[in-house]
C-alpha cells in the first residue's frame, strides 16, 4: 500500500492542528512534508517524530520547534548568511530535517542546512535522516555554499511507500483530535438526510 | 473598480470590461450560476470528440440479477483509460445516499490505462469498500451509485415488455443511478493530480472525474436492458436512442464539497474569470450575425422549456425557477427583435437584463448568450486549472502598515458586518469524527467552537485587522507574526487573493443567513449539472449529462447542442 502526496499533506495538516499548532503554522507543516517527500525524504517521519516530542514533553526541553524556526527564516525574520564565510546560528532545533524546506527555498537556492556533523561532508542518506535528524534535536547552522544541497530530481517522487505506515497511523491520531463528535443535529443536516433514498 | 465602457483588447480579443468580485464573488449570485459552454462536462466531451476517441466494453459480466463486473475502455490519441464497474445487490433498508452509507448498487473506479485480472481482483477487495478500502497511483478516480429504484424498476419492466419507458418519469426522474461521492486527486491512494494534470486531454479541472460519470451513465443504460433481456428475453427491447439520452446522471451532494471555494482560491479564480472573460468577449461583440441570432432564439426557447421541466419541493429554489420562468420569457422576446444591424446587442442586452431580471434569470443569459461563440468561449476552459501543489511562501518583509492597507482594500466588504453580533458568527464549520467530513454547526448551541475549521475568512480578516491595527506600522510581517501566529493562515490568503479578481467570496461564511447550498451550486454550474434539486439548505441533488450524447453517437452528434433539451415541433422556429 502506498499514499498519495495529497493525502499525505492532507493528514500533516490535520495532525500538526490536532497537536496544537495554529491553522498557517499547521499548513506550513504540510507544506514542508510534501516538499521533503517529492524529493524522496521522510518528511512524515520528521513531523511525526516533532509531534511526539510535543506531546510527550509539554515542559519543552528548550530546543525550538523547527517550523517557527523554519518560518522565521523564510519569513525574512531571521538573518540569512550573506558570504562564503558566514555562518548563523540557530541553536538547538527538534526534528530538523522539517528546517530543510524553509531553507532551501532561500535565494539564492544555496543556502544549506547544518547540523553535528551532517552536511557538506556526509552523504544524505535515508539512514542518516533516520538516527540524527527525525526524532531528536540538533544545533543547527546555516551557510551559504556555491550549490544546492539538495538537487531537484526532475522525476519527483509521488507516492508515500508503505513502509511510513506507522508513521501514517500515528498522524492519523493526532489528526483525530480536529474531529467533533457527532451529534444527531449534525448527522441530520448531511448529504441525503431526512428522507428515503429508495425513491 | 471604475466600469470604463471602453472596450478592452486582451490577446487580442476585443473585450469589455470584466463584472467586479462585488458584483460577482456574492453567494447569493454564486448559487444562481448555471451550467454554460466553459463546463468541465462539456469540455470534456468536446475534447474526446475531437480526439476522436473510441470506447468500448471489454467486459460485461453482470449476472440475471444485476450482480457482476463491467468494465469501460476510453482509448484516446494518446491515452487509455478504464472504468472497473462493480454492480451489486443492496437490500433496499441500507440504500442510503449519505456519506456515512457502507454499501451502494453499483461501485466504480476509473483506472490509467487497460487493466488486467490481476488489477480487477485487487480492486475487487478494495473499490466496494470506498472510503474503507484503498486504491493506488494507477487509479484516477474513485466512485459509487444508488439506482433511482422507482425510475430503475420502471424502464426494466417496460423494456422486458418490449415498451418504452414513459417519458414523463424519466423527465420527473432524470436518471437511472445517482452517485453520492466521485473521489479524485489523490483520495483514499488515487493518483495524485500531478500525475496526470499535464495530459492534453485532462486540461482544466475535473476531467477525469467527469469522464469516470460519463462512462458510469453508460453503464446505467447497459444494465437496466441487461435485465430487460434477462426478464423476458422473447420480448425485451432496447432503449430507443432519443429517449436514451434524456437519462443522465444524478448526484447527490452535501456540506463536503462546500468548502472547496474557500479552499482554492486561486482555482476558483481561475473558473471564475474564464466565464468572466467570456462574457466579456461577447458583450464586446460589435454586431451580431444572422447564424448568431438564429442560435440565440433557438437555444433560449429551449431553455425556457427546461425551465419548465425543472420541478422542485424545495420552495426557495421552486420560487427562483418561477423567477427565471418569467425572465426566460424576458430573454425569449428580446432574442426575436434582435436585429444585424444592433450596435453591441450582447452588452445592450445584459445591461437591460441587470435591470429587469432575477439573478437566476442573469446568469442565464450569461450562459446562453456564450453559446452561439465558441470561437471567443471555448478556449478558455484551457485556462481553468491553478497549480495548488507549491505552498505560498509567506513574504514577511512588507511592512504591518502596508498590510493593514492591503486588509482594507481587499476586505473592505466586512465593514458592513458586525462579527461581534450573534448572527454574524451563528454557524461554525467543522469535521465531523463520524465520516470526516464537513459540516456546518450551530455555534451557539453545540459545543463545536474548539473543532473550527478555517472557513471564514471575512470573520478572520476582521480579526487580523484588529490586531495590526495595534500593531507599529513601520515593523515587518514576519515580526507581526512571531507575535500573532494565530493570524498566519489569513495571512497567507491575504497575499493569495491580492493577486486574484475572483479569489475571493465577498460574504459571510458564517452568518446565521447564509445558505451553503448556494456554494454547491456554484460549483456544480462549473461541472456542467442541471436540474438543481434542494433537498435542504445543505444538500442537493442534480443531473449530469441529461441530453449529452453516448460513446456510440458522440462523432455524429454535437454534444453542445444537445444540453437544452429539443423544441416539440409546435414551438421551434
Amino acid at each position: 500500500m502506498s499514499w498519495s502526496l495529497g493525502e499525505t499533506a492532507a493528514l500533516a495538516l490535520k495532525a500538526a492542528r490536532g497537536s496544537g499548532l495554529s491553522w498557517g503554522l499547521a499548513e506550513e507543516a504540510a507544506g514542508a512534508v510534501f516538499w521533503l517527500h517529492q524529493r524522496g525524504l521522510p518528511g512524515i517521519a520528521a513531523l511525526c517524530g516533532y509531534l511526539d516530542g510535543c506531546d510527550h514533553d509539554k515542559a519543552g526541553s528548550g530546543a525550538s520547534c523547527p517550523l517557527i524556526t523554519g518560518t522565521a527564516i523564510s519569513d525574512g525574520t531571521l538573518p540569512c548568511p550573506d558570504t562564503l564565510d558566514d555562518r548563523i546560528e540557530l541553536g538547538l532545533v527538534r526534528s530538523p530535517l522539517l528546517l530543510l524546506p524553509f531553507v532551501a527555498e532561500l535565494p539564492p537556492g544555496t543556502v544549506w542546512l547544518e547540523a553535528d556533523g551532517l552536511g557538506a561532508d556526509h552523504p544524505w542518506t535515508s539512514d542518516i535522516w533516520r538516527s540524527g535528524w527525525l526524532r531528536g534535536e540538533a544545533s543547527c547552522q546555516l551557510r551559504l555554499a556555491g550549490s544546492a544541497q539538495i538537487v531537484d530530481d526532475p522525476a519527483m517522487k509521488a507516492r508515500l511507500p508503505d513502509h511510513f505506515a506507522c508513521c501514517v497511523d500515528r498522524l492519523t491520531g493526532y489528526a483525530h483530535r480536529t474531529y467533533a463528535p457527532a451529534t444527531s443535529q449534525s448527522r441530520l443536516a448531511g448529504a441525503g438526510a431526512g428522507l428515503t433514498d429508495n425513491d | 473598480m471604475p466600469d470604463s465602457r471602453e472596450p478592452q483588447h486582451a490577446g487580442g480579443i476585443p473585450q469589455a470590461p470584466l463584472r467586479t468580485s462585488d458584483t460577482v464573488m456574492r453567494l447569493a449570485r454564486m448559487g444562481a450560476f448555471h451550467q454554460s459552454r466553459l463546463s468541465f462536462m462539456r469540455v470534456l466531451l468536446r475534447r474526446l470528440k475531437a480526439g476522436g476517441w473510441v470506447i468500448d466494453r471489454p467486459v460485461f459480466d453482470i449476472d440475471d440479477h444485476g450482480v457482476g463486473l463491467a468494465t469501460y475502455r476510453a482509448r484516446g490519441p494518446e491515452a487509455t483509460y478504464t472504468l472497473v464497474a462493480f454492480a451489486h445487490q443492496l437490500d433496499d433498508d441500507l440504500r442510503s445516499d449519505r456519506v456515512i452509507a457502507e454499501a451502494w448498487d453499483a461501485t466504480f473506479t476509473l483506472c490509467d490505462g487497460e487493466v488486467d485480472a490481476g488489477q480487477i481482483a485487487r480492486l475487487a477487495g478494495n473499490v466496494p469498500k470506498q472510503e474503507a478500502g484503498r486504491i493506488s497511483e494507477t487509479e484516477l478516480v474513485l466512485s459509487r451509485a444508488n439506482k433511482s429504484v422507482r425510475l430503475f424498476t420502471h424502464v426494466v419492466d417496460s423494456l422486458a415488455a418490449g415498451r418504452q419507458p414513459d417519458a414523463e418519469m424519466i423527465e420527473s426522474v432524470g436518471y437511472l443511478f445517482r452517485t453520492t461521492a466521485v473521489y479524485g486527486a489523490g483520495k483514499f491512494g488515487a493518483a495524485d493530480r500531478s500525475h496526470w494534470s499535464g495530459r492534453s486531454e485532462f486540461t482544466g479541472s475535473f476531467q477525469p472525474e467527469m469522464l469516470a460519470v460519463w462512462l458510469i451513465r453508460s453503464f446505467s443504460i447497459d444494465i437496466v436492458e441487461h435485465l430487460a433481456r434477462a426478464k423476458s428475453p422473447a420480448t425485451a427491447i432496447a432503449l430507443d436512442r432519443n429517449i436514451r439520452r434524456r437519462f443522465g446522471i444524478g448526484n447527490s451532494t452535501g456540506l463536503g464539497m462546500a468548502p472547496f471555494l474557500i479552499n482554492h482560491p486561486r482555482l476558483i479564480n481561475s473558473w471564475i474569470a474564464a466565464r468572466e472573460t467570456a462574457l466579456a468577449r461577447v458583450r464586446a461583440v460589435s454586431a451580431a450575425g444572422e447564424s448568431q441570432i438564429a442560435q440565440f432564439r433557438q437555444l433560449t426557447r429551449r431553455a425556457a422549456r427546461n425551465a419548465l421541466d425543472w420541478c422542485v419541493a424545495d420552495e426557495r429554489q421552486a420560487a427562483k425557477i418561477e423567477g427565471l420562468r418569467g425572465d426566460l420569457d424576458w430573454i425569449v422576446a428580446r432574442a426575436d427583435s434582435l436585429a444585424t444591424d444592433d450596435v453591441t446587442p450582447w452588452d445592450t442586452l445584459y445591461r437591460d437584463a441587470e435591470k429587469a431580471l432575477s439573478m437566476e434569470g442573469q446568469e442565464a443569459l450569461v450562459s446562453l448568450m456564450m453559446e452561439p461563440y465558441p470561437e471567443l468561449v471555448d478556449g478558455l476552459a484551457d485556462c481553468m486549472h491553478a497549480e495548488e501543489d507549491v505552498a505560498h511562501r509567506i513574504d514577511g518583509t512588507v511592512r504591518a502598515g502596508e498590510v493593514l492597507d492591503t486588509l482594507d482594500a481587499l476586505y473592505d466588504w466586512t465593514d458592513s458586518i458586525d462579527y461581534d453580533s450573534r448572527d454574524a458568527q451563528a454557524r461554525v464549520w467543522y469535521v465531523s469524527e463520524e465520516k470526516l467530513e464537513p459540516r456546518l454547526g450551530e455555534r451557539h448551541e453545540e459545543p463545536l467552537e474548539p473543532y473550527e475549521q478555517p472557513l471564514c475568512p471575512g470573520r478572520d480578516a476582521v480579526r487580523m485587522r484588529r490586531d495590526l491595527a495595534a500593531f507599529d506600522p513601520q515593523e515587518s510581517l514576519g515580526s507581526f507574526l512571531l507575535v500573532h501566529p494565530e493570524h498566519r493562515h489569513m495571512v497567507r490568503r491575504l497575499q493569495i487573493v491580492a493577486r486574484l479578481d475572483f479569489g475571493e467570496i465577498r460574504d459571510n461564511t458564517i452568518g446565521a443567513g447564509m445558505i451553503p447550498i448556494d456554494l454547491l451550486r456554484c460549483k456544480l454550474s462549473f461541472f456542467g449539472a442541471t436540474k438543481f434539486d434542494p433537498r435542504s439548505d445543505r444538500w442537493l441533488r442534480i443531473t449530469m449529462y441529461q441530453g449529452a450524447p453516448f460513446p456510440d453517437e458522440l462523432a455524429e452528434l454535437d454534444p453542445d447542442d444537445l444540453v437544452y433539451p429539443p423544441l416539440d415541433e409546435a414551438n421551434s422556429i
